[in-house]
């Protein structure tokens, strides 16, 4: 299980470093992060025990910032530990979660529509068609190549700090 | 096929046909309660439909009885709902009504039983936990919404100007009377209307992704019932069998949707309502074809097995196995047909008359912020949407 646990903390942090290089350079999540609401917090935990990893961001200047804060707009809690893997190791996508009950979510659920479309953007710039074509009834075209956005994730907070 | 995972839940105890509601007083005992909170709406007061339930509660005494319920459910209404149980020290709630009372009654057991202050703090799917219970019968007075078999209430929140969406099975009621003393008065109208939404969620239920063996299992008798005895109920409104066979439609297509959820038809059917203010049944009717057959190429398997049940069995046989996809759209698209010539059901979008092709933008956005469209067989983007619009214009 702490195996799992690591991947998934290690994911989340792929995860929203692609969604923040992506808001800076993919058309689809740049709009989509304008039509979120500023200041909108979305929270992440792969599982309902308080120690679980967990990723909080915050929308902010059309960005996703990830934040240190308990409150949350919109807060998904995957139930178990094996659940969240899955999602997060490309075995199923958001959608495929919620039909399999894998989550639940407390807030607007219409709010969360737009990160996860957002989340399955992600996906398909950083997971094969293989394994998106799988798991996503849509797959996303990729705008750059998927070996660039990985490229740019070690150095995910430039594009930010040019910004602002 | 099985799905990998799949998870169903349905409490409700259906207490259906002659003298249901008379076996009220019964279930409110089984419950542990005897001073109920009748809730309804002004019209149903009106017609008389309250005085015959509250006739029927023989040796009960209402704490209360609260007629004041709007079209459109809202926080103000549900806090005014648990104010009156409180003060009047109720012990049950009995709803009397559509898809806004039993809402209604959903949203303040909800506030009762969590003694939260503030509603809009429990939204969300699968959050709420640990809360008492609050015995609650609800008593549909039409056949479509299936309200009284779910684990949903939509509530408005008339100061942000949003429809607040809550998916618990806390908010199953415990009991659902189908009673035609409820349904026979239904005008074809409305009948047509509500009967193709409770078509619509069996339909949906059956062919979205959380789809499971028991939800399918009721969304096909809930099919089965809608195409063997809507036509009826539409043109002899005084036929006891369809209408009863109607109201059981819509309870288990209720709980089929309650448990696998709905897909596209509704997310822009939500959407089309907020805009435009197109009666929900109306959207349905409008938008059931047009997304069926958007959908088609991804569930053709499953719309072929829906033809069993739309359609005779003699009918499905002589199908070719790959025609049956098609052929069960066709019956979909004769139903709502049938309902436009018989009851002036719209079938198309400018026919409500509240539609202008300028919404159409504004309507796909909100249809893809709707959680129903997660579940849809096919994806859908923005761009989708509003060609299916254009179809159904």
């Amino acid at each position: 299980m702490q195996f799992k646990e690591f991947v998934c903390s290690a994911v989340m942090e792929v995860l929203y470093r692609a969604v923040h290089v992506l808001s800076s350079s993919d058309s689809r999540i740049m709009k989509e992060v304008a039509t979120l609401d500023h200041g909108a917090v979305y929270s992440i935990a792969a599982s309902p025990s308080p120690k679980s990893p967990r990723l909080t961001v915050m929308v902010k200047d059309g960005m996703i910032e990830k934040v240190k804060t308990d409150k949350y707009d919109v807060e998904i809690i995957f139930k178990s530990i094996p659940a969240a893997f899955r999602v997060f190791t490309g075995q199923m996508s958001v959608a495929g979660a919620y039909a399999a009950h894998a989550f639940y979510l407390s807030g607007s659920i219409n709010a969360a529509m737009g990160f996860v479309r957002i989340v399955d953007i992600a996906e398909s710039c950083l997971f094969p068609k293989l394994i998106t074509r799988r798991i996503l009834t849509k797959v996303y075209r990729r705008e750059e190549p998927m070996l660039l956005t990985y490229i740019k994730l070690p150095f995910y907070g430039k594009k930010a700090q040019q910004k602002g | 096929m099985l799905p990998k995972y799949y998870e169903f839940q349905n409490k409700v105890k259906i207490c259906s046909g002659a003298s249901a509601l008379e076996n009220i007083p019964y279930e409110l005992r089984l419950l542990g309660a005897s001073s109920p909170l009748p809730l309804s709406d002004e019209g149903l007061e009106k017609i008389g439909a309250l005085k015959t339930v509250q006739s029927a509660l023989t040796g009960v005494t209402p704490g209360a009885v609260f007629t004041a319920v709007p079209p459109d459910s809202s926080i103000e209404t549900v806090n005014t709902v648990a104010d009156v149980y409180k003060k009047h020290s109720c012990d049950s709630i009995i709803a009397v009504g559509g898809g806004s009372v039993i809402d209604t009654a959903k949203g303040a057991r909800l506030v009762l039983a969590s003694g939260s202050q503030n509603i809009t703090e429990l939204m969300g799917c699968e959050c709420i936990a640990n809360i008492n219970d609050i015995p609650f019968i609800a008593v549909p007075t039409t056949s479509g919404t299936g309200s009284e078999a779910t684990p949903i209430a939509v509530i408005s929140n008339t100061q942000l100007k949003i429809k607040m969406e809550y998916v618990s099975s806390f908010l199953v009621p415990d009991v659902a009377v189908l009673d035609v003393r409820m349904t026979q008065t239904l005008p074809p109208r409305i009948t047509a209307s509500t009967g193709i939404d409770a078509l619509c969620h069996a339909i949906e239920a059956y062919s979205c992704l959380q789809k499971n063996p028991v939800s399918d299992a009721f969304a096909a008798s809930a099919i089965r019932l809608v195409a063997q005895n809507l036509k009826t109920a539409i043109t002899k409104p005084a036929d006891k069998d369809a209408r009863l066979a109607m109201a059981n439609a819509a309870a288990l297509a209720g709980v089929s949707f309650g448990n696998s959820m709905v897909g596209l038809v509704h997310a822009i059917g939500h959407s089309l309502g907020a805009h435009c203010h197109v009666a929900h049944g109306d959207a349905m009717a409008i938008l059931l074809p047009h997304v069926m057959r958007y959908n088609l190429s991804s569930c053709s398997d499953t719309y072929s097995e829906l033809l069993l049940h739309l359609a005779e069995p003699n009918e499905y046989a002589s199908c070719p196995a790959e025609k049956r996809a098609e052929k069960a759209v066709e019956k979909v698209e004769g139903l709502i047909s049938f309902c436009h010539e018989k009851a002036n059901l719209p079938h198309t979008l400018s026919e409500t008359n509240r539609v202008s092709k300028d919404d159409f933008a504004a309507i796909a956005r909100g249809a893809v912020n709707d959680g129903a469209i997660l579940v849809n067989p096919a994806s859908a983007d923005e761009n989708d949407i509003i060609s299916i619009l254009r179809s159904a214009y």
